[in-house]
């Protein structure tokens, strides 16, 4: 059992090698990465410049060429001077102590970057995750329960119809619908939070109290230099207790950071409606259906019978016997939570604009910020492995007759 | 089959050696055979080689598995299931509708496209369906492909001047010709649209523009691009109670009343607008004036077929090795299984997207991405049918009277076999249009100008004030997924029946 998952834990060595040595040799092998990206920024950059300065000497460097040795240290800047299975030890050897390398795009440790979008895609994945589990449980249970019935039928037409929409694309049909474009507008057409909120906007009634930096005793304001005169800060900012009682005001407008918990909670409530529901529309049809099969499965044992025959109600037989045993497969799919999440926030974030783990990962393709691809791979790669693993061992725990060897 | 097969073995294969030679030799740099200097003669050696190999590795093993499908398919119990599967209405009728929805969109090029079916001019007789005839031919200028919808409307006209001419007797040369020839005429495709064409030049305001039929959007376009002539005079108040009948109106500042005159369509274009009929364009054009519907049908043709080529590519690998593994078993078992858990441990979307980026890719080569990272599902089904198949007394009688392993696998186990085949495949094929629409969508899919679902979601996003360019893509998909979950969920009923028994 033990040694079963050591095993596992060992198989993630190879396994890990395999894709990203894919990755990056694919990488290195394809035209236009980030040497070639640096010299056509550098000769529109040089263009640029030469037209606006009248272009009078007649140097290789005015024209845009590139010299033999700047093309070097390009490569070298980009680590493209070595040959890739060398570039892939120093690469893998690097991540193996938690360094992903430098963004090109953002100028930042890539690993900073991913610890940044990562708690956003998952605030919004998982409780999309959490939702379509309360939902699809209790409807499965029901459906199971009263199997052929006319709420059966009725909640199996819904299954069809979430089945073949896929979540993402009901995203962009709600933005239309009620994102204040075309017809209602109900929620936000976009982001994580608000940018702007003002006087008339429901929102506007959570807002902060704010202060004039002006009013500050001269002391305090020495220690915040960045601080500008007429400026106004709420009252989550440190320099604000500091600000004499009578000197403080209600704001009348601000951003998300001037809203108090409640309305900044509610904000951002306000922008998880709808990308939320996309992720419960998303795994909505495989989970209830999962449910339901695996329940009606317990209810034809012959436990079930057993405890139908010495006179239990059937409330207890379903609830206690069969539902426990029938929660099995959806307990162990909790393994794989993140990587289904993930695997969702691709196409989701791209659709509702939210800045989090999927959206730096498609934005890292466009640009052809390889760092970052393969940043995102690597923790994309090692949550599913660990996923297979955590699922397999939930398998264990919940399930005392298997035994893996 | 294999009856025929053995009878006509060198015929059959000197017949498909000519024909996958020129094959691979064009396949040849689409793969990106880099490598090898670009000269003729290793490119054809190298190709012939392959072709070679081809006959005589791969396409008998491709015949035998083709002929356990057969065995498979002219089985007692698979008609009996089939027989299952049709009383099933809803999934057999879906069956049906997609097969015959899928054989129409193989002709779309007959029923919507730009090009005209046959033209005739002067006499002759043009098939201009496939073949390219420059405008000049018919009299129209430049050398470019003429527009047939101008030409018919301009080849009317002449015959309609011809005519007067006869009829007041000023007949010229050519007039007296064509009593001989006859009326020239062209003949046009049901939607005489094609979905790469941009109608930019046709079309009077800017793309993306409204369905044709919804005239309110098209008046808030003309409004938008000041389309309209206004009247000399302000209408005056007894005008607008009387004569519109919108006493509302009479307050109104002169602009105002203007536009709401413009959007009740009570002013008059412009005369040199040209507008389009009412079901010209019955789902309004794209960002770039291309015909919404033509690119639906075109779109439902791609997605179908690439999910359909997805699919079998991937259950031809995962049956081959699916097969082995269980067959063998061993060691090779052992190994390859590891190396099946490895792959699948891959996050499928993003290293699809990864390869799809940086490689832009093909039809063909997309195809070939996705069976890549997703030919796993079906070795593990396969593997454990054959796991059980193996130990059954048929194969040991088979091997008992000599059968080699070849015979065992292709014409005892294999046809027993393919029931997760047949019933995952529906599922598969919703997954691979959901994958195609989804790269599509990032951008990462087909490349640009091919007519497809996701990509005009793209744009959907893009223009959200445009709801056709949404509505369109997803009623489609919503429909085509519809049909094929349908055919799964009753084929998965008639061949893979659960008895739930239950106890009340």
């Amino acid at each position: 059992m033990y040694s079963y998952f050591i095993r596992r834990f060992l198989l993630m060595i190879p396994t890990f090698i395999g894709i990203t040595f894919l990755c990056f040799t694919v990488t290195r092998f394809v035209p236009g990465g980030p040497v070639e990206q640096a010299v056509l920024r550098y000769q529109q950059a040089m263009a640029m410049g030469g037209e606006g300065g009248g272009g009078t000497s007649n140097t290789e460097m005015e024209q845009g060429q590139i010299s033999d040795e700047m093309m070097e240290s390009l490569k070298a800047i980009y680590g493209f001077d070595k040959p890739f299975y060398i570039a892939y030890g120093h690469w893998l050897w690097r991540v193996l102590h938690f360094d992903l390398g430098t963004s090109d795009t953002y100028s930042r440790p890539v690993w900073d970057l991913i610890k940044e979008k990562f708690p956003i895609s998952i605030i919004f994945g998982l409780s999309g995750f959490l939702l379509s589990y309360l939902i699809c449980i209790p409807l499965g249970v029901w459906k199971a329960v009263k199997h052929g019935s006319a709420f059966d039928t009725g909640s199996s037409v819904l299954v069809f119809i979430a089945y073949s929409i896929p979540g993402w694309t009901a995203g962009v049909l709600l933005l239309m619908l009620l994102g204040g474009n075309a017809f209602l507008d109900i929620v936000p057409s976009g982001g994580k939070e608000s940018g702007t909120i003002l006087e008339g906007s429901k929102l506007a009634m959570f807002l902060q109290k704010g202060a004039l930096v002006a009013d500050l005793p001269e002391a305090i304001s020495k220690e915040f230099p960045k601080l500008e005169k007429n400026q106004t800060i709420n009252s989550s900012h440190p320099a604000f207790k500091h600000v004499p009682a009578d000197k403080r005001f209600n704001l009348k407008k601000g951003s998300h950071s001037d809203l108090n918990i409640i309305g900044r909670t509610l904000d951002t409530m306000w922008h998880m409606i709808l990308p939320v529901f996309c992720y419960v529309l998303g795994m909505f049809a495989s989970s209830t259906v999962l449910m339901k099969n695996s329940l009606m499965e317990n209810l034809g044992q012959d436990y079930v019978r057993t405890a139908f025959a010495k006179g239990l109600s059937e409330r207890v037989v379903i609830f206690k016997h069969a539902l426990r045993n029938s929660l099995i497969p959806i307990a162990t799919g909790l393994g794989h939570m993140l990587s289904i999440i993930l695997a969702g926030s691709y196409l989701i974030e791209k659709v509702f604009n939210i800045n989090g783990f999927g959206l730096l990962g498609y934005d890292s393709l466009i640009a052809r910020d390889y760092p970052v691809t393969l940043g995102i791979l690597v923790i994309g790669s090692m949550l599913k492995l660990f996923g297979n693993i955590v699922s397999d061992f939930l398998y264990c725990l919940i399930d005392p007759r298997i035994r893996f060897s | 089959m294999i009856e025929t097969w053995k009878k006509y073995e060198t015929i059959i294969k000197t017949l498909v050696l000519f024909i996958a030679w020129p094959l691979f030799y064009w396949l040849m740099p689409e793969i990106g055979e880099k490598a090898i200097e670009p000269s003729y003669t290793t490119e054809a050696v190298i190709s012939l080689v392959l072709a070679a190999g081809f006959i005589v590795y791969i396409l008998p093993l491709l015949v035998a598995g083709a002929d356990s499908f057969r065995m498979f398919i002219t089985s007692p119990i698979f008609k009996r299931r089939w027989g299952k599967f049709k009383t099933l209405k809803r999934g057999y009728y879906a069956f049906i509708l997609i097969i015959a929805l899928f054989v129409v969109s193989l002709f779309a090029e007959f029923l919507i496209n730009g090009n005209a079916i046959m033209v005739k001019y002067k006499g002759e007789y043009h098939f201009t369906l496939f073949k390219f005839i420059s405008a000049r031919t018919f009299g129209m200028r430049g050398y470019g492909m003429p527009n047939y919808r101008m030409l018919k409307d301009l080849l009317k006209v002449r015959n309609n001047e011809r005519a007067e001419r006869v009829k007041t007797g000023t007949a010229n040369d050519e007039d007296r010709q064509y009593a001989q020839w006859g009326d020239d005429w062209v003949w046009l495709t049901l939607y005489p649209y094609s979905p790469l064409e941009s109608l930019l030049d046709e079309l009077p305001t800017r793309p993306p523009h409204p369905p044709t039929w919804l005239t309110g959007e098209w008046r808030k376009a003309y409004v938008e691009e000041s389309l309209y002539t206004l009247p000399e005079t302000l209408p005056t108040p007894e005008e607008i109670t009387s004569k519109f009948k919108r006493p509302e109106w009479v307050d109104l500042e002169p602009a105002q009343l203007y536009l709401q005159m413009a959007h009740a369509g009570l002013l008059e274009l412009k005369p040199e607008v040209r507008q389009p009929g009412t079901f010209q364009h019955i789902l309004g054009t794209d960002d770039r004036g291309r015909d919404v519907f033509a690119r639906m049908v075109y779109g439902f043709r791609t997605s179908l077929s690439f999910a359909l080529l997805v699919t079998f590519f991937c259950y031809l690998i995962g049956i081959t090795i699916g097969a082995l593994l269980g067959f063998y078993g061993g060691k090779f078992d052992i190994i390859m299984q590891r190396f099946v858990e490895i792959w699948s441990a891959m996050p499928f979307l993003y290293t699809v997207m990864i390869f799809a980026a940086i490689m832009i890719p093909n039809f063909w080569m997309l195809v070939m991405i996705l069976v890549i990272f997703k030919w796993m599902g079906m070795t593990y089904y396969i593997r454990a049918e054959f796991l059980r198949e193996k130990s059954r007394d048929y194969v040991s009688a088979a091997r008992a009277i000599g059968c080699t392993d070849g015979a065992i696998i292709f014409r005892h186990i294999l046809p027993n076999s393919l029931t997760p085949v047949i019933s995952f495949a529906p599922f598969a094929v919703v997954a691979d249009i959901g994958a195609l629409v989804s790269l599509d969508f990032l951008g990462f899919g087909l490349p640009a100008p091919t007519p497809s679902w996701g990509e005009l979601l793209g744009q959907g996003l893009g223009n959200l004030t445009k709801p056709w360019l949404i509505l369109s893509p997803m009623l489609a998909m919503f429909l085509t997924l519809l049909l094929v979950s349908f055919i799964g969920e009753a084929i998965r009923e008639a061949f893979d029946p659960k008895q739930y028994s239950r106890l009340r």
